[in-house]
């Protein structure tokens, strides 16, 4: 895997965690019930942070590496998130087929064994995804991957800040 | 009154909940912050409701309902949903056009905040939905021959007299009736703590709905209730089975009509009756 795809490939889980986490920010929020255009805006404004975070971390890490994005260390970590939340975001992509298209009882399904117990274990996926990745690495890629790791976990909490303010029609 | 709570046994964590609320100078709760809370709960659950297709699956079993209704020749047909909350379950039949236009769709319920917020709702949203608030079976009562009374997440409020008084005034003033509620099962309790713990942000949501999972009442108590309480009517449960693994359907419903009308209701439901617990169809 090339550099330029495992950069791209980082940034878009975390891009992609933004959206999912400017969408459950919001829910539960908003009480019309036709509310396609307040959901969408919702997960592009997680998008959004999703992305301005993606931005702090790569700045981060060419800060601390004095220019150069990957080197042989920093690589093997960015791949190993990959992998790890990588996975995860697939089960979940996935599990919209079925939630989207299913019949009322296979969405109940889709809700009850994937995206409540998916939603329950993120925070602790993330930690999981940052200690495999910084494990055995140099102190540089730790600093830089502890550092990424906390502000992905932080989005939750700016996105919930900003959508507390928002009204509830 | 926080004293008094203080001093009592609570479950769950309840004391917490309530000593969290803001209080006033005199040792009351502060009303603004208790319908905020109150209003936060509800849009959770609206979610929840939301999640787990509540709007469908009403359409489904009201629709029949309203057709056999129609055909009896009954002429002001009414859906009053009792303890509506943020009238969700109304504003989606609305919003989806779930049921024919001249069907009456009014929820009643003694919370002026929760009330106030449906309104709004309704109102942003352009839905012909009725709030009051007043008692369920009294608007029923008004015509009942084409009143239909539905509930969710409401009906293991009531217990032992107030249940069977529940469903002995609906006999009286409604034709037929609709509770849904969480279905108790071995996986209920902790799938209800599990599933709040990761959607629900509001503690009285997430102590809520723990605590509804526990006190839901089976299909065997239900079913007991309604034909010592009405025998004049016939009622099955839909999704009253509990399988192995209950977490398909994870809700079940109380459907009861008045006698005359259930095998007309029963075909018009065809397949769906098949899940009418414990005969595969309405019995008294």
């Amino acid at each position: 895997m090339n550099d330029e795809v495992l950069a791209f490939g980082v940034g878009l889980l975390v891009v992609l965690d933004g959206g999912f986490a400017g969408y459950r920010a919001r829910a539960g929020r908003f009480a019309r019930i036709r509310r396609l255009g307040h959901d969408l805006r919702a997960v592009a404004r997680g998008g959004f942070i999703g992305l301005f975070t993606f931005a702090i971390a790569v700045s981060l890490a060419l800060a601390l590496s004095g220019g150069a994005l990957f080197d042989v260390s920093s690589r093997e970590a960015a791949a190993r998130i990959l992998w790890v939340a990588g996975g995860y975001a697939v089960l979940v992509i996935a599990a919209f087929v079925p939630f989207l298209t299913g019949s009322p009882d296979l969405r109940s399904l889709t809700t009850v064994v994937v995206f409540g117990p998916l939603t329950l274990l993120r925070p602790a996926l993330i930690i999981g995804a940052c200690v495999y990745a910084a494990w055995g690495q140099s102190g540089r890629v730790m600093a830089a991957v502890a550092v990424g790791g906390a502000l992905v976990l932080m989005q939750d909490a700016v996105l919930d800040r900003l959508a507390r303010r928002e009204p509830r029609l | 009154m926080l004293e008094q709570v203080a001093k009592g046994r609570t479950a769950f964590g309840a004391r917490g909940i309530i000593e969290a609320l803001p209080a006033k100078a005199d040792g009351t709760l502060d009303e603004a912050a208790v319908d905020d809370t109150l209003i936060g709960a509800h849009l959770e659950l609206q979610r929840l409701s939301s999640e787990f297709r509540q709007g469908p699956r009403l359409r489904e079993t009201l629709a029949p309902i309203f057709a056999s209704l129609r055909a009896a020749g009954s002429k002001t047909l009414r859906l009053i949903d009792l303890g509506c909350g943020v009238g969700y379950a109304l504003r989606w039949l609305a919003a989806h056009r779930a049921l024919p236009d001249d069907v009456e769709l009014i929820g009643a319920d003694f919370n002026p905040a929760l009330l106030g917020l449906a309104r709004a709702a309704a109102e942003a949203e352009g839905l012909p939905v009725r709030f009051v608030e007043a008692d369920a079976l009294k608007v029923a009562a008004e015509a009942p021959s084409g009143a239909v009374v539905i509930s969710t997440g409401a009906i293991h409020h009531f217990r032992g007299e107030s249940l069977a008084r529940l469903l002995e005034t609906t006999s009286r003033s409604a034709a037929a009736c609709v509770h849904v509620d969480i279905k108790p099962s071995w996986v209920a309790p902790m799938g209800a703590w599990l599933f709040h713990q990761a959607r629900m942000r509001v503690p009285l949501a997430r102590h809520d709905g723990l605590v509804s999972a526990l006190r839901a009442h089976t299909a065997r108590t239900l079913l007991d209730a309604a034909r010592a309480a009405a025998p004049a009517w016939s009622f099955g449960v839909l999704d009253g089975r509990v399988g192995l693994l209950p977490i398909v359907r994870i809700m079940h419903s109380l459907v009861g009509v008045r006698a005359e009308l259930a095998g007309d209701v029963e075909a018009r439901m065809g397949r769906l009756a098949r899940r009418l617990w414990p005969s595969g169809g309405l019995s008294s």
